[in-house]
């Protein structure tokens, strides 16, 4: 504000010359523009004052329900860039990179965490994007096949774990690329299984080769056992490979295929980048027993899981005329021991002094998926900050259906909504 | 019955089979060339890990279409495969003037194997359409097909993304078998 240029006082000194070379009408009319000056500028301090405070507000509201005006646009640069990317990965990189999105600007090895770790990318996509023969795309290929562990883990195993973090592209040199960035990684961290790395290397593209053939229906001829340790003599420097390392693969590739990693657009894209997520203790609705559950919040609705990897919420809670609140303490009598910091949801007003069943769905014991028993939902979370932004983030999801507000409200004769929905 | 009257009817159209191989540079358009050939068929088969392999049905010839290829590490891999090989099908990149020598390399190499001795080569001079490609005589000259000695070879324009020239590369390819076998 002091910087500001329009409001820098006139020097005092140049003032007061400037009054001595002025006549009476002069003075009078320099004093009438000072007041006005005066004027305009308190007037001008009290909208700053008055827009300050606004801002203030703004902010304390979005850090209410947990969200900062950065987050937000880093969270849509994401999700704009994983749909570009799921698309044209090349695309997708450039713009994440463009919007800087990436710390460091945007460095193999950073993509390469990207890749690994975002869960919305397809499998497919990151397959192509790694079988570009590009050489930056060639540097993130190295990076990410880095992040994986194969330390102590056989062959098989660890070609396995590699080939289910992307879709292996069909094309000879792409596998051939990305077989031999296997081997680099795999022989690093299993110095003593090959004598070079080429031998993994070769083993690793015949071990593809084999699958191919193996399952793939267009291939008529199925290679033996034998076969397959023939076309492998002499590949380790001129070595054989040890035959029951050969035997051992070939079991194994006969018995289970290369899984594809499948792309279940179903499930997972609904939990896809959800508002909030983590592990509550939630109370049980016939049985007021305790469990950990995996909590997640998305598109107005709370869904549940027994654990953070299962596929299917065992319990959906619709977001619909709800509220959400800090309780003080459990009113449970089979309470978690230690301290917990709890929250509850609970139905809309009945307009009696009451509240409206919450219609939840859960999946019970036999696998059916069933109305919920609960007039209230009981969550304890580990920190009360934890608990205040689960409160924060349920009430900025709550839907209000128009129609049964509108009941509501006539037949509490004109109540100010605001009331019945803080 | 019905089988021995289909078996009958295939012999009478001329039903043969062919393995083919499929090689070329990187980029070069073989998946595009593979799965334009495949157009129009009912793809119901689930889709496995691995190498693109294809069967290619085409006027009565049957091919089986391997994409091999890789560096020349791997190329002892691939010689279990080349038994019983049919025809080579060889896809270039006729706009890529950088990499017609490498090319040219790669599929001299390759054709030195003793199991690929007998093939017929099939040459797809492909993305025509694209700025400088170049015209199939002067790529036949620079990947020196003329020194193939007796093999039977044929180079076709192709433009893989509009389906130009494919099915007459394997019309050729079709009639030069057939005389073979």
């Amino acid at each position: 504000m002091e910087n500001d240029p329009g409001l820098t006082p006139v020097d005092p000194s140049q003032e007061e010359a400037l009054l001595e070379k002025l006549d009476k009408n002069g003075i009078t009319f320099f004093q009438q523009l000072r007041r006005k000056k005066k004027d305009c500028m308190s007037a001008i301090l009290a909208l700053r004052a008055e827009l300050a405070e606004c801002e203030q507000r703004i902010q304390e509201e979005q850090e209410k329900l947990g969200i900062e005006d950065d987050g937000l646009d880093r969270k849509a640069i994401l999700n704009r860039g994983i749909v570009i990317f799921n698309e044209k990965p090349n695309k997708g990189i450039a713009y994440l990179t463009e919007e800087n999105y990436f710390e460091a600007g945007g460095t193999a090895h950073e993509v390469a965490e990207f890749l690994s770790n975002t869960s919305d990318l397809t499998k497919q996509a990151i397959g192509d994007y790694l079988g570009e023969n590009k050489e930056f795309n060639l540097a993130v290929l190295d990076e990410f096949v880095g992040l994986h562990s194969f330390h102590d883990l056989n062959f098989d195993t660890a070609l396995r774990r590699y080939l289910w973090s992307f879709r292996l592209p069909g094309e000879s040199q792409k596998i051939d690329r990305m077989m031999e960035t296997f081997a680099k990684h795999y022989c690093q961290a299993n110095p003593n299984v090959f004598h070079s790395t080429d031998g993994g290397f070769i083993l690793a593209f015949a071990t593809i080769m084999l699958n191919t053939s193996l399952h793939n229906p267009s291939v008529a001829h199925k290679p033996s056992l034998d076969e397959f340790v023939s076309m492998n003599r002499g590949i380790d420097e001129g070595k054989d490979i040890d035959r029951p390392l050969l035997e051992e693969i070939y079991a194994s590739i006969a018995k289970t295929p290369f899984k594809i990693p499948d792309d279940d657009e179903g499930l997972s894209i609904m939990f896809f980048n959800p508002a909030k997520s983590g592990y509550l203790k939630k109370e049980g609705g016939t049985k007021k027993t305790w469990k950990d559950r995996w909590v997640v919040l998305k598109d107005s609705c709370l869904y549940y899981f027994r654990d953070k990897d299962d596929e299917s919420p065992s319990g959906i809670i619709p977001l619909l005329d709800v509220r959400a609140h800090l309780v003080a303490d459990d009113k449970g009598k089979k309470a978690p021991k230690g301290p917990g910091f709890f929250f509850e949801l609970v139905g809309a007003d009945d307009g009696m002094g009451g509240t409206l069943p919450i219609k939840g769905c859960k999946t019970n014991s036999k696998g059916m998926v069933v109305q919920g028993n609960h007039d209230r939902y009981l969550f304890r979370a580990e920190t009360q900050h934890e608990a205040e932004e689960w409160v924060h983030g349920i009430m900025a999801s709550v839907t209000r259906q128009p129609f049964f507000s509108m009941r509501r409200h006539s037949s509490r004769s004109g109540l100010p909504m605001a009331e019945a929905t803080p | 019955m019905g089988l021995v009257a289909s078996n009958l009817f295939n012999w009478l159209k001329g039903d043969m089979h062919a393995r083919v191989v499929m090689v070329g540079l990187d980029a070069a358009g073989k998946t595009t060339i593979l799965y334009k050939l495949k157009l129009g068929e009912v793809i119901t088969t689930i889709p496995t890990i691995g190498f693109n392999v294809e069967e290619v049905q085409y006027k009565g010839l049957s091919m089986n279409v391997w994409d091999v290829g890789g560096q020349s590490k791997i190329r002892p891999l691939w010689r279990h495969y080349y038994n019983n090989v049919d025809a080579v099908i060889y896809v270039v990149d006729s706009a890529d003037a950088e990499r017609v020598e490498e090319a040219r390399e790669e599929l001299h190499d390759m054709l030195k194997d003793p199991a690929l001795r007998n093939t017929c080569l099939l040459v797809y001079a492909n993305k025509q359409d694209a700025a400088g490609a170049q015209a199939t005589a002067a790529l036949a000259e620079r990947l020196q097909l003329h020194g193939l000695g007796s093999r039977q070879w044929y180079i076709q324009p192709t433009c893989a993304l509009k389906a130009d020239g494919l099915y007459e590369g394997l019309d050729w390819l079709s009639r030069t078998l057939r005389t073979r076998k």
